[in-house]
């Protein structure tokens, strides 16, 4: 097996790929939307409900953090395969009932795969753990940058260093699927993989909407590339750039935009997430450069929270609720945040270059992360403060269920969580604790237990209450 | 922020907010603080056709009330 030796970090990675060089991503094309039609490409609406109802509403989020964040949420996957809840006195499997999985960097490996596989993630020795859970995924990175033949390739200025992970992401595990395939099966969980819309600094996911306003096609669009955008760390690659087509598809935008757009004084966010989507539409935007999902939002949340607050998005899940389609909405949200020591603050020296990049590209996130949480916190309190004050509105059970290393109780065994480094290349016993950790941190969540088991939750009226 | 509404009609039918389904008549709903237009969608029996409101400092225990007539099938 090739080795090359482990590195510091990403970051360190970071700067070997940058000596190398090479500019934007761009060597694919991505496909014109000939004809904008609502109904038609990869949107929550589309997916069949027959086996997975909207009912029990549950949505998960994966966070960033290399192989450290992609094995912690696939072993919360793995706990929620064997878990049962009940509903109307019926069993139903609780990964089963999942709707959405909103994923950011190292955390939309697992969902993406998830999403197009299914169960098959789960197999012992399978392509998923071989291919990357277990597998030096940095050292594939690194060879290809040193091959002399992906030199050439750098050279042109429409081939960056993002284009060999996508080629690497492809070969290991995702093959030639693009999002037709997810379209396909029409399976739930709605798949939210999330990058950053560099030059607006805005979320920016691979779902049919998205892809609208710039009349691009998303259907044609490789699963891979969008991971590789989602896990585009700044520095250690190459923005990607995607095709922009804007106002040649007859798309025409959502009516609530024009009404937001009247909201700066009453509601800046709603405001500015209408401005957001109009700047799409401008006939000067040719491309779209995308970062790491983590830029914008580390844990991928804000998606899910707009559309529980907000009816403004195609899959408002605050909609749902006011159709009474919602009864309970469950949000799983799988943080894989570390805190790794630096030992700076011994020394009078001044931290290095490496330092002060580190501490920029990840310290606005976590703080952006931290706000995200309490943002949801605050979201369900007051819907369930609503809900006692108004009888007359829907009554909506929601469960708030936050897996994060944290909540260890143990101070050395977190110490050591906390510690792991942000790559993707992992020990072998260092992917097997973060599996069994995600599993039993969600098993041991008191709000998961009141979920699976709301007969022991004490009285009716806190069972119907959930855990907002 | 969060808002409140009851739109009034004779009759329990789905309510469209800003173009979507988003509620049933005669029941409070939530929609985020702004403006808004709503209707009752395709079967044009009620009038006026829609009305848009700024939506702005409700309480659960007292929503906007909107109000729409009902009138002979067209």
């Amino acid at each position: 097996m090739r080795r090359v030796p482990r590195m510091a970090g990403i970051l360190a990675l970071a700067f070997a790929l940058l000596a190398v060089g090479g500019c934007a991503g761009f060597a694919e094309k991505t496909e014109h939307l000939d004809a904008y039609d609502e109904f038609r490409g990869y949107r929550y609406e589309r997916l069949d409900k027959t086996d997975n109802k909207d009912d029990l509403f549950v949505i998960l989020t994966f966070s960033g953090g290399g192989t450290r964040a992609a094995a912690f949420s696939y072993g919360v996957l793995e706990a929620l395969r064997d878990t049962t809840v009940e509903m109307d006195g019926k069993p139903r499997n609780l990964l089963g009932e999942v709707d959405v999985i909103s994923s950011v960097s190292g955390g939309s490996f697992t969902a993406a795969y998830y999403g197009l596989y299914g169960n098959d993630i789960f197999t012992e020795g399978g392509r998923f753990q071989n291919n990357f859970l277990y597998h030096d995924v940095q050292a594939d990175l690194l060879y290809k940058l040193f091959n002399p033949y992906n030199w050439v390739r750098l050279a042109s200025p429409e081939f960056g260093r993002i284009e060999l992970a996508s080629e690497l992401y492809q070969k290991l595990l995702f093959s030639d699927a693009t999002f037709h395939d997810l379209e396909g099966h029409r399976r739930k969980p709605f798949i939210m993989i999330n990058a950053t819309d560099m030059v607006k600094g805005s979320q920016f996911t691979f779902t049919q909407s998205q892809f609208d306003p710039i009349c691009a096609d998303l259907s044609r669009f490789p699963i891979a590339r969008a991971v590789a955008a989602s896990s585009n760390f700044p520095l250690a690659f190459s923005p990607l750039a995607i095709n922009s087509y804007p106002g040649t598809c007859g798309y025409t935008e959502p009516k609530w935009v024009q009404q937001a757009l009247g909201d700066l004084p009453a509601n800046p966010r709603r405001y500015y997430r209408a401005r957001m989507l109009r700047t799409y539409e401008e006939a000067d935007r040719r491309y779209v450069h995308l970062l790491d999902g983590g830029v914008a939002d580390n844990i991928g949340l804000r998606g899910p929270l707009t559309s529980i607050r907000s009816s403004d998005v195609d899959w408002s899940v605050l909609h749902k609720i006011n159709l009474e389609e919602v009864r309970k909405l469950v949000v799983i949200v799988v943080d894989a945040r570390n805190e790794v020591k630096s030992g700076l603050d011994k020394s009078p020296r001044a931290p290095g270059t490496l330092a002060v990049v580190n501490a920029i590209a990840t310290t606005p996130l976590d703080n952006y992360s931290f706000d995200s949480i309490e943002l949801l916190q605050d979201t369900f309190r007051r819907r369930d403060d609503a809900q006692r004050r108004q009888p007359d509105l829907h009554q909506v059970q929601l469960y708030r269920i936050y897996v994060g290393f944290d909540q260890i109780k143990d101070d050395a065994e977190r110490e050591a969580f906390l510690a792991t480094k942000t790559s993707f290349d992992l020990p072998r016993e260092r992917v097997d604790a973060l599996r069994r950790k995600g599993a039993e941190l969600l098993r041991q969540s008191a709000c998961f237990q009141k979920l699976i088991y709301p007969a022991a939750a004490g009285t009716a009226g806190a069972e119907a209450r959930g855990c907002p | 922020m969060d808002e409140y509404v009851k739109v009034a009609f004779p009759t329990r039918r789905q309510v469209w907010v800003d173009g979507e389904p988003g509620g049933f008549t005669n029941k409070i709903f939530q929609v985020e603080t702004g403006n808004h237009v709503f209707d009752l969608g395709p079967k044009k029996n009620y009038k006026p056709e829609q009305q848009e409101c700024m939506v702005k400092g409700t309480l659960p225990e007292e929503p906007m009330i909107i109000a729409f007539e009902r009138v002979g099938d067209l």
